[in-house]
């Protein structure tokens, strides 16, 4: 082998040839059981595909996006404000903390999807009643995380900080705040994954806009070839949306060795 | 030399001489005579008002818990009362119609079938996700091959396939259990798969210079290596679960804790749609919570992404 | 010169610690003087670290009082530098950050603060490393880090707490010369903790001994060895004097606890007050 072919090691042709394999296998197999199921069912790829091509250009694949998109950045933007600050008042503030705990720990585990009726009954469609979906899914992660990290600061930090007179200002902007931000970050990843798919819900059941409200006409219509189409949109965003929340976490944990 | 000489290790023996020509100033404080010797270490009597101050704060947590609890219903009843109509839920209310709902028997199959078809969905996913997730962290060439498809399902909101999959399935308890099965399938592969990846190569390593055989080195080092990072993936399936079977009998109107509570919803029945809620909750908790302390006590030194 | 004229800067009156119904130490009395160190010695348990904390203020003490320069002591006073044996570098800031943190905290920008800062880092040769992170630093590093944070304050007291306790043999004989040095030509009332008997003597002026559980003050010992001391001070007859008698009396310390071992004539012999 002479060349480029020789430039690039023998066990790299392996690798990539398992992931050429994976995808082509993939495609192929959209293919062909697109073909060979009803209409309705099941698309081809290559239908899939030019499906998606009329959704953009006929305007509604991008008004959905950018409709879920407002509402996804304010729900969690919100979310993360709020849990961060939340989160590090209540690691300061033991008492406060302890009292709340078992109500965050039963909201925590808490299907939120199931109380999107009960919003919509109370507040109706829109866009604000969406807006408090994602914040709901987003919220609590971000306070989970953000807590348990600025509890979890060696109290021998502390110990430094006071024996260097820092008053308490100074120990949120030196010490907790700077502490906390890896845990954050995590609590951040997690709220970007859960406040998509409350995204998602909340389009569903409160309408008005957005990927999920296209989803559920499409579904009514039985054009699954749209529907996946979306479908393959929706997951693009997801990856993106959690390369972007590894990526916050790689950044922040730089000083931490160990774990 | 004299007795106590005999006892110092010879380093640090001096001679009579050297002693006696080097005096040393130095100043004498008092001592307490027979203070430490004689005397319980502390730790028995430590103990008794150590332990009456834990006492003490765990009441005191348990009061603060209590009165945030009442607070917030309280807040609640007041605020719905005052600003809200009438059909919105309500702590009082809730209560009202607790008789009513626990002794109506739809409800409780409504809540079985749920219950039911969580169950069953974890089982199926558990099972296939730690076989999938196996092989995958194992065997190099399929770990390549099914990447992207794992990864890219594992970041997209699964709730998304709803639709589809009432199409497929129609609005049918298996529309709902595909859903479940497949929320919970993601989290077990990914968390197996990304525990088989990580076995580190030293275990495996002795067992094969002990020409240990395949099966082997999967039961006795791979299974219990794998161990906490499938219980992960199993804490994080459950809450995904639950949400799968909440749309799923959202969408296709099967009838479950989900639909009752749409259903109660929309005929202004809230309280009772609350209480359903309540037991959702309650399951959610029943599941997840002694799952979690169980993961942390046998687990200490693993990490939950 | 290990005699200091003038009045003492730090007085350790009578303290004494109780934790609920456990007294870690009580009694403790001396004094430190403005340009003098102090070796405080003893086994694991007698309260050294305790005291150090009541003097840094991070503690208050159950009876009794400390005061620096006339002030007690309720709160981390000015002027005092903590050198902690775990080093307490913030990993989330640079060696610079966290040396020039003692500063920063009083207010001073960092350009005013930079040269006394770079200053610093170079006299505990660490120059290069000023953006570096601690978990890039070696344990012998990040304890000259911690050093400097506590120097840079210019401080009339330093407090160190077995601050070598985590390092290797080489690294930690190195740093006490370093020490010795730095203090030479920044003297300031210090109090040096170690559990280290060899350490003791090396470093300090006098050395207080406590013993037992509760700690008390056994004895105060005058090492009288000249400044400025080298690497030659631990071959001299009179540190190893010294030394002996501190190994003594620390054991001795210790075989207290085994009172009922009559078999051990180390106790019977050199105890003084009563028999058991």
């Amino acid at each position: 082998m002479t060349g480029w072919r020789a430039r690039v090691a023998p066990g790299r042709w392996r690798a990539l040839l398992g992931y050429a394999v994976g995808i082509a296998v993939g495609a192929a197999a959209w293919q062909l059981i697109g073909l060979h199921s009803a209409n309705f069912v099941f698309a081809p790829l290559t239908t899939t595909l030019s499906s998606l091509g009329s959704l953009i250009s006929d305007g509604s694949l991008p008004s959905a996006l950018a409709s879920s998109f407002s509402v996804y950045v304010t729900g969690a933007a919100v979310a993360i404000v709020a849990g961060a600050a939340i989160g590090m008042l209540f690691a300061r503030r033991a008492l406060l903390r302890k009292a709340f705990e078992p109500y965050l720990v039963a909201l925590y585990a808490t299907p939120m999807v199931a109380l999107i009726p009960f919003l919509l009954a109370l507040i109706g469609f829109g866009f604000w009643p969406k807006v408090i979906v994602v914040f709901l899914f987003s919220f609590f992660p971000v306070e989970f995380a953000t807590q348990r990290g600025a509890q979890s600061i060696a109290p021998e930090l502390l110990d430094v900080a006071r024996a260097f007179r820092t008053s308490e200002n100074q120990i949120w902007r030196h010490v907790v705040i700077p502490y906390t931000l890896p845990y954050l970050m995590t609590g951040v990843r997690q709220a970007l994954a859960r406040g998509l798919v409350g995204m998602i819900s909340a389009e569903f059941f409160l309408s008005a806009g957005g990927l999920g409200s296209l989803l559920i006409t499409q579904s009514e219509q039985f054009d699954t070839s749209a529907m996946l189409a979306v479908t393959l949109v929706i997951t693009l965003v997801g990856v993106i949306l959690m390369a972007m929340g590894r990526a916050f976490e790689r950044q922040f944990a730089r000083w931490r060795v160990t774990s | 030399m004299s007795a106590a000489d005999r006892n110092l290790p010879a380093a640090a023996r001096t001679s009579p001489d050297a002693r006696r020509a080097q005096r040393l100033p130095v100043m004498r404080r008092g001592i307490a005579p027979g203070r430490g010797a004689g005397r319980p270490s502390g730790l028995e009597e430590a103990s008794g008002a150590e332990a009456e101050a834990a006492r003490r704060e765990r009441t005191q947590v348990f009061l603060a818990r209590v009165a945030t609890g009442i607070g917030i219903l309280v807040l609640w009843q007041v605020c719905a009362a005052a600003l809200a109509p009438g059909y919105i839920a309500r702590p009082l209310g809730v209560l009202g119609q607790v008789p009513t709902v626990f002794g109506d028997q739809s409800f409780w199959s409504a809540a079985g079938s749920t219950v039911l078809a969580v169950v069953e969905g974890l089982i199926i996913a558990i099972v296939f996700g730690t076989v999938i997730g196996l092989v995958m962290g194992r065997v190099r060439d399929v770990d390549r091959a099914l990447r992207l498809y794992v990864d890219s399902f594992y970041a997209m909101p699964l709730v998304a396939l709803v639709p589809l999959l009432t199409v497929w399935f129609g609005y049918t308890p298996l529309a709902r259990l595909a859903v479940v099965v497949i929320e919970a399938l993601l989290p077990v592969i990914f968390s197996v798969a990304e525990g088989g990846r990580s076995l580190s190569a030293e275990f495996t390593d002795v067992a094969r210079a002990y020409r240990a055989p395949w099966w082997r080195i999967w039961a006795g080092i791979v299974l219990p290596a794998s161990l906490p990072y499938l219980l992960g993936g199993i804490d994080l399936a459950i809450g995904r679960a639950l949400v799968g079977a909440v749309v799923a009998e959202f969408i296709a109107s099967l009838n479950g804790l989900g639909y009752y509570i749409l259903f109660n919803v929309r005929s202004f029945q809230e309280d009772r749609a609350m209480l359903a809620m309540v037991l959702l909750v309650a399951f959610a908790l029943a599941v997840r919570v002694p799952f979690s302390m169980f993961v942390r006590r046998e687990l200490p030194w693993y990490r939950a992404g | 010169m290990t005699q200091q004229a003038g009045s003492p800067l730090i007085h350790v009156d009578q303290v004494s610690k109780r934790y609920g119904d456990r007294t870690v130490m009580s009694g403790v009395n001396f004094d430190v003087g403005p340009h003098e160190i102090v070796s405080v010695v003893g086994p694991s348990g007698c309260g050294k670290t305790t005291l150090l904390r009541c003097v840094a203020g991070l503690t208050a003490p159950s009876g009794g009082a400390v005061s620096i320069a006339g002030h007690v002591v309720t709160e981390p006073p000015e002027g005092v530098g903590v050198v902690f044996q775990h080093f307490g570098l913030f990993p989330w800031k640079t060696v610079f950050g966290n040396v020039a943190y003692g500063l920063t905290v009083r207010g001073i920008s960092r350009r005013e603060a930079e040269p006394r800062v770079r200053e610093l880092i170079g006299m505990v040769g660490l120059e290069g490393f000023e953006h570096s992170y601690p978990h890039q630093l070696s344990g012998g590093m990040q304890q000259r880090a911690g050093l400097a944070r506590a120097l840079a304050i210019e401080p009339r007291v330093l407090l160190m707490d077995e601050p070598f306790a985590s390092l290797d043999a080489q690294t930690r004989d190195l740093l006490q010369l370093e020490m010795l040095r730095i203090l030479d030509q920044r003297p300031a009332a210090t109090i040096f903790v170690t559990h280290s008997i060899d350490e003791a003597v090396l470093m300090g002026d006098r050395i207080v001994i406590l013993t037992g559980h509760p700690g008390v003050v056994h004895d105060i010992v005058e090492v009288g060895i000249p400044r400025p001391r080298g690497r030659e001070a631990v071959d001299s007859e009179r540190f190893r004097v010294v030394r002996d008698y501190l190994w003594t009396v620390v054991m001795k310390g210790q075989g207290r606890q085994r009172a009922d071992d009559g078999s051990n004539s180390l106790v019977n012999t050199h105890r003084e007050g009563t028999a058991e």
